[in-house]
């Protein structure tokens, strides 16, 4: 059925004059959502829909999306698409004639994961949520758990005008968290995630183990801030995780190197991307691509160009951009098929997949990085002379998001809770940790263990909600500098 | 196929006569908004480019709750897709339900206020054409570069549709709704927004303009900021989202109920004193084409006025029924979009404000707001694009870092605020940890 209605579309559009893409979005999700041992909702949704982005031999564009797609509508939505388009060129609008030199491509890639979406009946499921969210009661009574379970699949066709015909199935799962400690009228929230494919989360012992450690960490740490002080703020010496440095890489970095907004991209210079300046350490590299499996897995880029892996920054230099057939051009860098888009209803933008920062030599940890305390980790850094005995260093754990203005290369991201490491570690309230891309991947100074990138979240670039995740080394090293400042007292 | 006709038929079948007795419906509800939506954009000078190419989107979105025998309940999200296959959706429906006494309630139909939702030029808009829209962004093209801005970012839509509510106690809600939104970004310092159900007037889009190129100019000059605890004035529109982060979470009955919010259940049956006495928590949709405002909730619940705090005092969450049931209070309307309102009494400006300053900073925008707690009120934000106000006046551009306590600024006495006209929240002047950005 999809076929046909792209099909309907492609005819369309030749009857119209104009060049295609078309796009056919399923999805299937199912939600439980456990408050303290009880369900609060269980939520199943099925949906689909075509989205149609029309060009006309000028250039001009015209989109038209619908939810209740058949062969009758996809051919009234290319008509409504193109007469938008036709408005666009009387009121002077952009042309973009990029599409027509794309290179066709037939490809399908079929869902990797070991169950299958809606493996288990939903009661099952349920009652596997259930005893997670029991657990965590159990160990931290006093400590109110939201437990969310989501399973989602969404399956992409996209075809061209040019003959292009792809298709790709992305299966997701994560168990997230929410834990609210209360006390003498003080509240603190923290939150925990884990992410993979399918159900496996709650079925593989090592995943549940991994999913309840973590949660076990933001549990304590939620009961322990409640009597935390605030931090001082300033520039420091900082320890992060890996988790906030792919919020680092993701915001600081990744978002300035787009090429939608290079022009206006404190990393362009002329409208193109500064390639060969010096942004980071010569030990530091970034890489973005999609790794199967992972929760910001997309093969195929929403315009149907072969998503690739792209090292953005090689040993310090900026070597790449993340282009789509849009924009690449422009910005002077290769189109790595970077498009991407919330639904089919979305128009794509060049977005990352999971980016992660790379430090040369890194130093080796003895355990995961979740069994390691805040001073052992002081230890282990005095022993490796990164930090002086009497050093003010702060160490920051837990990535709660961010948010970044390009133009000026302002970023911030934010903490579940902060250490001063020491003899005694001192635990703090969150302080916003915030930046300017072009000081802070100088900043950093050296890696400890090993890559861990399943640091998941959701990137909002203009509205558009699609998954993100990245990661680096468990923790990294950044020198103070008076660019990247954490918030406080 | 109509689809909301459909609907109902199905349900009330499955209702009185199941093709089998397990599925046979003891009540459900379903809210549906069928809904068209044409927007475009200029990115970066150029209107209408690839990224914001004009765009119509036509959807259906909402949710059911079918209760079967034994208060066990199902929850779906609505679209014209599953509609159309509804028969082969419900067995599955049936095998995921799960107990729930209190969310199997379905209210009895209620009188409904009447309130302006629905514009004509809106509906022109969407249902014949995109011209107004393209016309109001040809407008800012002509008119920021007077104010000396480079580079413009702007967006215009316009959306209508039927929003239907339907339940098996005989409630048939059916009205038309339309929104109009359009913003402008001015060099990547400041924005303007303006949402509304109908489209601004001519004096609206000029205040917008004016604004935005005024605020653009005073953020393009330099100052030199004095860290410390300082008094700071968030704008109007920070304090809406600062609103919206900690005020719509922690009075939102679903998380006071599970013990997710700062305050419980107790604390709003002795009616506790969180804020200062001139502050009041107020949930209104009536205001006429207002983004806010609306018939009734998805439940049925009628919209009205809805205080959840006066005199500083916590009166009630705001409840769904199901919430309602658990917390032993009435169901109240929901807050949509920027719905929920802090009324101080103050007859104060926010020219007041400023001029009553001696150092500080007016916040403009922050970065980071959604990466907080809201259930400890603690904030720590980048204030990147702050002005300076030195004896009363307001310099040059500041970046700040800034850290407090939202629900304590508003139990804080000396906290200060100011009404604008034409903004959906007062600004409001605190005392603040300030550091450098």
């Amino acid at each position: 059925m999809p076929q046909q209605i792209l099909q309907a579309a492609l005819a369309e559009a030749e009857k119209e004059g104009v060049y295609l893409i078309g796009r056919h979005q399923a999805l299937r999700e199912t939600a439980v959502v456990i408050n303290n041992g009880s369900v609060e909702r269980i939520v199943t949704e099925q949906s689909a829909g075509l989205g149609v982005q029309v060009f006309t031999p000028e250039g001009y564009s015209g989109f038209a999306a619908n939810d209740n797609p058949n062969q009758a509508k996809a051919r009234e939505q290319v008509q409504q698409a193109a007469r938008l388009a036709d408005l666009a060129q009387a009121y002077g609008g952009e042309q973009n004639r990029a599409i027509f030199k794309a290179a066709p491509l037939k490809a399908e890639f079929p869902p990797v994961r070991k169950y299958a979406f809606a493996y288990l009946p939903v009661a099952d499921l349920t009652q596997l949520v259930i005893q997670v969210n029991k657990h965590l009661r159990e160990l931290f009574p006093s400590v109110a758990v939201q437990t969310v379970y989501r399973e989602i699949e969404e399956v992409w066709q996209i075809v061209r005008s040019d003959g292009t015909a792809v298709a790709f199935t992305v299966p997701r799962a994560v168990l997230s968290h929410s834990l609210t400690a209360r006390a003498a009228g003080k509240s603190v929230t923290t939150r925990s995630a884990v992410a993979g494919t399918d159900v496996g989360l709650l079925l593989n012992a090592d995943d549940l183990t991994e999913g309840n450690a973590r949660a076990e960490l933001m549990a304590g740490l939620a009961v322990a801030m409640l009597d935390a002080p605030a931090v001082k703020g300033g520039s420091f010496k900082l320890v992060i995780d890996y988790a906030l440095a792919k919020g680092l890489a993701h915001e600081a970095f990744g978002h300035a190197v787009e090429t939608d907004g290079v022009r206006t991209s404190v990393l362009g210079h002329n409208g193109k991307l500064a390639i060969g300046m010096q942004v980071a350490h010569p030990q530091v590299s970034i890489i973005d691509g999609p790794l199967e499996g992972d929760w910001a897995y997309q093969p195929i880029s929403a315009n149907g160009i072969k998503r690739e892996t792209v090292t953005i920054v090689d040993k310090g230099i900026l070597a790449a951009g993340l282009g789509d057939v849009f924009s690449a051009a422009q910005a002077g860098v290769s189109n790595s098929g970077a498009g991407r888009a919330e639904s089919f209803a979305h128009i794509p933008l060049p977005r990352m997949s999971n980016i992660r920062i790379e430090v040369a030599c890194p130093i080796p940890l003895a355990k995961p990085w979740h069994q390691v305390t805040p001073k052992e980790l002081y230890t282990l850094l005095l022993e490796r002379n990164l930090i002086q005995p009497d050093e003010e260093v702060y160490y920051l754990l837990g990535y709660k998001g961010g948010q970044v203005n390009t133009q000026y290369g302002d970023f911030v991201f934010n903490c579940s809770a902060i250490y001063r490491l020491g003899e005694e570690p001192v635990l703090y309230q969150p302080g916003i940790f915030a930046g300017k891309t072009l000081s802070a991947l100088q900043a950093i100074k050296a890696g400890l263990g090993n890559i861990q990138c399943d640091a998941i979240g959701t990137c909002g670039k203009w509205g558009q909600a699609v998954p993100s995740s990245g990661g680096s080394h468990a923790f990294l090293v950044l020198e103070a500098n008076p660019d990247i400042k954490l918030g406080g007292e | 196929m109509d689809l909301v006709a459909h609907l109902e038929r199905v349900l009330r079948q499955y209702q009185t006569n199941p093709p089998a007795e397990e599925l046979r419906l003891t009540g459900w509800r379903f809210s549906l908004n069928d809904l068209t939506n044409v927007k475009v954009g200029i990115r970066d000078n150029k209107l209408a480019e690839v990224y914001a190419a004009p765009t119509v989107n036509a959807n259906y979105t909402g949710d059911l709750l079918l209760v079967w025998a034994g208060d066990r309940c199902s929850h779906a999200v609505l679209n014209a897709a599953i509609i159309t296959a509804l028969e082969d959706n419900l067995p599955e429906w049936e095998r995921a339900a799960f107990h729930d006494t209190a969310g199997s309630v379905i209210l009895s139909p209620q009188p409904m206020p009447l309130v302006a939702v629905e514009h004509h030029a809106a509906r022109e808009i969407v249902k014949n054409s995109a011209r107004p829209l393209f016309e109001l962004l040809a407008q800012y093209q002509r008119e920021m570069p007077h104010w000396g801005v480079s580079s413009l970012q702007a967006g215009a839509q316009a959306s209508w549709g039927l929003r239907h509510i339907r339940t098996s106690q005989g409630l048939a809600v059916t009205y038309g709704q339309t929104t109009f939104s359009t913003y402008v970004a001015a060099d990547g310092l400041f924005s303007k927004s303006f949402v509304k159900r109908r489209p601004p007037t001519v004096a609206e889009i000029a205040e917008l303009i004016e604004t935005t190129g005024k605020m653009t100019q005073l953020l393009k000059n330099q100052a030199e900021l004095h860290p410390g605890q300082l008094p700071i004035i968030f704008a109007p529109s920070v304090v809406e989202e600062l609103i919206s982060k900690y005020l719509v979470g922690n009075l939102s009955g679903n998380n006071v109920v599970n013990n997710l919010s700062a305050y419980d259940l107790a604390d709003f049956r002795q009616c506790k004193q969180v804020f200062a006495p001139t502050i009041a928590v107020v949930i209104n949709p009536l205001d006429s084409y207002e983004l806010s405002s609306y018939l009734c909730t998805r439940e049925g619940v009628p919209a009205r006025a809805q205080y959840l705090v006066e005199a500083g005092k916590l009166l009630t969450p705001y409840l769904t029924v199901k919430d309602s049931i658990k917390a032993e209070m009435r169901p109240t309307p929901l807050p949509q979009g920027s719905g929920m309102r802090l009324e101080t009494g103050t007859a104060a400006n926010l020219a007041d404000l400023i001029s009553d300053m001696d150092e500080g900073i007016l916040v403009t925008s922050v970065l980071g707001l959604h990466t907080q707690d809201s259930s400890s009120g603690n904030y720590s934000l980048a204030a990147p694009q702050s002005l300076k106000i030195e004896n009363g006046k307001l310099k040059g551009r500041v970046k700040a870092v800034i850290g407090g306590n939202f629900l304590q600024h508003l139990a804080d006495p000396c906290t200060r605020y100011a009404g604008s006209k034409g903004e959906n929240a007062p600004a409001m002047q605190v005392a603040a940890h300030v550091v450098k950005g």
